[in-house]
């Protein structure tokens, strides 16, 4: 499908863009989120995703608040802190057939919701998980999150002590089958990125560094636009020569010239171990799984729809309840 | 003669006796008598000590007795010979293995022993089996000692090890007989015989054994749990165990899924919910302090959700084999901010499955957590208990909005309970946002004062609406019109009840005493009429913060009294320790004890 369909144009659903879109955003202008969210919309027009099976969810922090800012013609279900995870495994168990779109931030996925992320993933729930990563807490006032880097500095947080916790490193561990990395200031790549991610069957992971204006956009800060602009380099892109060096990243980068192969699992690990090294970033699909196996089809959900067939409608026959009670007898 | 007697089985956990011990307690039951049984098991897997307590009532009491002498003493462990003598008397029969080594104070008294590895020897080839067959011989010698024919026992046997393998059974059985007439002179136990009438209306009966956390199981099937996300907790686990076990069985094609931590259990039970599906969850105490945080999520955002809660002693890990009722406060009152919640309490096995039953229409209608507050006692216990018997009330869906609705209001102002509308099944036009932050009549985010007021209103009203409905009056109501003294209890509690009322009555010299069974909170509103119709109403309950006492206080007329009687020793409810502290507060009253002369 062409990327450069006009806003005005029918895709092939009959809808325009606009019918992707969702109530105006109340984030700070220049917010990574608020391109994250354009990106999202082009994606899912450009598919022509029916808005009627999507279901949309999050967790608590500025990233979720986006989730209302696209398909204001679908469900949503804006969860406690953490725990979008727990609901889409929910909503997926209730409606395997559903398409979930998750939007969690670095402090719902790293730290409070880690555990539940782990678990989603090892469960394999299909859906689109993006994080919109900032390394800080936006909505409680710029103190750091377990993605912000060790000599980091913020706004309001002082300096970093402890090192990141990377989403993708963990998210491969955990045994996931979709793992990419977009940037929020680079939206027609985070857009092609979505739309593979899209089309995944199984979890996909989307960190996108997402800068946050208000608490994470200094120089000193290694999730600021520039900063991650000038150590970003596009899987199977030329490389582009850096030219401004600062804090945390030496000016000379990885080259990247030959073809990447992102379906080779080692590969990706060895990728993200060479990015620390030289203090770079790759943005595209890291790693994609050819023989991944969701949720539904492991647990042979696709006959339990909760609305394609109603047991709640029926209580048990007498036959079947005394199948079970005659063994309680004592006669 | 006895017309009460308590048998006591000390033995190893992790040794197969609990097998054992029901077919002794089946072969009473066979014989005619009324029996009651439960299990002190610790939390562990093998090698401590286990207590499995028999009570065998003419009076057809079920409380458990924590001071009774103990009539029949089997002695199976030889780590704890000294422990398991504290409720021995001389006048008390001892059974144990030959094997033992025993001091001095054991010996002289009633002792009978088997000679347990020469009696299997022969038995069974493997070692692993002979062990299990020890279990079999003294209740054999049992059987023999409290007078129950052979044949019975045979028959009891026969039914609870029909799943066997032929060769093991018949290993069993002949470890079973070898027991019955090992001991030569030994005494039998005085023991009343039940009468022809018994033995008739107990076959008429049929009664069946049964614990709680297997019909709630079935309840909750029977109510159309469609998933069941849970995470391993004593004494809840086998809620979810027996849901899955009987949907394989019955071929139900209902999900189960053992998720991460209890968080994730309930928010994956809410997200189901939400998404349209009937799900449930099941845990204990330390479980529902991690899901408060959810349990407010479903009340405010007004999406269904069933929570089991089977209680264990806590707080923190506490006893985590032992039963209590600590946890209704924090399942009434779960979750931040302002809350309450429908919480059903069944007081018996047979209770627990319509509960199951109920409880899933009860979310759907109300749109809110709904709670199946059961304990260890009943979850864990089996209970002699009539057959269970299938619901005649149908089960509800609850108001679903599936139509074009312009202008659709999930949460309007205008009803109690406004439709809700499904992602993917519902129209369009009524898709919306749910969210656990404010919002107005359509859902959306909204900080207003006087909307959030106007939400938080509305929903105390929905929960107190349920103070009429007849699932929340008491059941089992006697209200004598000329007694001062009531009993109001709930749960497991209801096991003392007939033998506290005698007891008050015989010793306190009481005509009559009323009762009333809280069988759901919010309390129904004809509480407050009974209590005021009593000069004393006993409050009981199995915790020390007299939970239920306060919230009574607090929902009902300040001006009638209630006086709390507890017990929290994570022993099942004893009927004994309530009456000790009843006959304190009176002995108080000196004019009561004048008035009781009057009336009586």
């Amino acid at each position: 499908m062409s990327s450069n369909v006009k806003l005005s144009k029918e895709n092939t659903l009959g809808l325009l863009k606009k019918d992707y879109q969702g109530l105006a955003s109340t984030l700070c202008k220049g917010c990574g989120h608020d391109s994250v969210t354009q990106a999202l919309v082009s994606a899912l027009y450009e598919l022509s995703f029916n808005p009627k099976d999507i279901i949309k969810l999050s967790g608590i922090g500025c990233s979720s608040k986006t989730t209302n800012y696209f398909l204001n013609q679908s469900f949503g279900f804006n969860a406690v802190h953490g725990r979008m995870s727990s609901m889409a495994t929910g909503v997926h168990l209730a409606q395997p057939q559903a398409k979930i779109i998750g939007v969690s931030g670095d402090g719902d996925t790293a730290s409070i919701g880690l555990g539940g992320f782990l678990h989603l993933i090892r469960r394999n729930v299909p859906m689109l998980y993006i994080i919109e990563n900032n390394g800080v807490y936006g909505l409680t006032k710029g103190q750091f999150s377990a993605t912000s880097l060790k000599g980091d500095k913020a706004k309001s947080a002082g300096t970093q002590v402890f090192e990141e916790l990377d989403l993708l490193d963990i998210s491969l561990s955990a045994g996931c089958g979709f793992v990419a990395r977009g940037f929020a200031g680079n939206s027609i790549e985070l857009k092609n990125i979505l739309k593979d991610a899209l089309n995944f069957k199984g979890t996909a992971v989307v960190d996108v560094i997402s800068p946050c204006v208000a608490y994470g956009n200094i120089d000193e800060f290694s999730k600021s636009y520039t900063n991650t602009q000038i150590k970003n380099k596009a899987l199977n892109e030329p490389y582009k020569t850096i030219t401004k060096s600062d804090l945390h990243f030496e000016a000379k980068s990885l080259e990247v010239k030959e073809s990447y192969d992102n379906t080779n699992l080692h590969k990706a690990r060895e990728l993200l171990i060479k990015e620390k090294l030289t203090k770079t970033l790759h943005t595209g699909v890291i790693f994609e799984s050819k023989t991944s196996v969701p949720l539904n089809e492991k647990l042979n959900l696709n006959s339990l729809d909760a609305f394609s067939n109603k047991p709640q409608k029926q209580k048990l026959s007498e036959e079947s309840l005394k199948k079970i009670t005659s063994e309680w007898s004592l006669f | 003669m006895l017309n009460d007697i308590t048998i006591s089985i000390s033995t190893v956990n992790g040794t197969g006796s609990q097998t054992a011990n029901k077919i002794l307690v089946q072969s009473l039951i066979l014989s005619g008598y009324h029996v009651s049984a439960k299990n002190l098991f610790p939390s562990n897997i093998a090698g401590l000590p286990t207590r499995f307590i028999i009570r065998i009532s003419k009076d057809k009491y079920n409380s458990y007795s924590q001071d009774k002498l103990v009539d029949l003493s089997i002695l199976f462990n030889k780590n704890k010979l000294k422990e398991d003598l504290q409720n021995v008397s001389k006048d008390s029969l001892v059974l144990s293995n030959e094997d033992y080594k025993f001091s001095d104070t054991v010996l002289k008294l009633n002792l009978n022993l088997l000679k347990c590895r020469t009696l299997t020897k022969d038995i069974h080839e493997s070692v692993s089996v002979r062990k299990l067959l020890i279990n079999m011989l003294y209740v054999g010698a049992a059987a023999k000692m409290l007078d129950l024919e052979l044949e019975t026992a045979v028959r009891a046997t026969e039914l609870t090890l029909k799943n066997l393998k032929k060769e093991i059974l018949i290993a069993n059985i002949e470890a079973l007989k070898r027991g019955y007439s090992a001991l030569k002179e030994t005494k039998s136990i005085n023991i009343f015989k039940p009468t022809d009438l018994e033995k008739c209306s107990l076959n008429n009966n049929m009664l069946s054994l049964y614990d709680g956390n297997q019909s709630l199981a079935l309840g909750l099937l029977n109510g159309g749990a469609q998933i069941f996300t849970w995470y391993p907790i004593t004494p809840s686990s086998s809620v979810a165990e027996n849901f899955e076990h009987y949907s394989k069985t019955l071929k139900l094609n209902r999900t189960v899924l053992q998720c991460e931590d209890e968080i994730s259990a309930v928010t994956t039970c809410l997200g189901a919910g939400w998404a349209g599906a009937r799900a449930v969850t099941a845990t204990s105490g330390p479980g529902l302090s991690l899901m408060q945080e959810s349990i407010g999520l479903s009340y405010f955002t007004e999406n269904p959700l069933v929570i089991v809660n089977v209680q264990r002693a806590g707080p923190s890990t506490g006893l985590p084999t032992r039963t209590a009722q600590g946890d209704l406060t924090l399942s009434y009152y779960s979750s931040h901010g302002d809350g309450f919640h429908p919480v059903l309490l069944p007081s018996n096995p047979s209770e627990a499955f319509n509960d199951g039953f109920y409880s899933l229409s009860l979310a759907q209608d109300l749109q809110t957590p709904v709670f199946v507050l059961s304990d260890l006692d009943i979850g864990m216990n089996e209970w002699v208990q009539k057959p269970l018997q299938q619901i005649s009330k149908s089960s509800s869906e609850g108001q679903i909005q599936i139509e074009k609705c312009e202008n659709y209001k999930r949460f309007s102002n205008n009803t109690l309970i406004s439709k809700r509308s499904l992602p993917r099944l519902s129209d369009e036009s009524t898709a919306y946002f749910t969210r656990g932050s404010g919002h107005d009549e359509f859902g959306n985010y909204s900080e207003e004062s006087k909307v959030y007021e106007e939400k938080l209103r509305r929903l105390k009203n929905k929960i107190n609406s349920l103070r009429t409905l007849s699932e929340f009056c008491p059941q089992d109501v006697v209200d004598q019109k000329k007694s001062s003294i009531s009993l109001v209890y709930y749960g497991s509690t209801s096991q003392s009840i007939e033998e506290l009322k005698d007891l008050i009555k015989k010793d306190l010299n009481v005509g009559l005493v009323s009762t009333y069974q809280i069988r759901a909170l919010p309390l129904s509103d004809d509480l407050n009429i009974f209590l005021s119709k009593h000069k004393f109403n006993f409050v009981l309950e199995q915790n020390r913060d007299e939970q239920m006492n306060r919230i009574i206080k607090s929902e009902c007329n300040s001006k009638t009294s209630t006086t709390s009687v507890v017990q929290y020793n994570g022993l099942p409810a004893d009927a004994n320790h309530f009456y000790k502290q009843i006959q304190e507060c009176l002995k108080k009253f000196e004019s009561f004890v004048l008035k009781i002369g009057e009336i009586t």
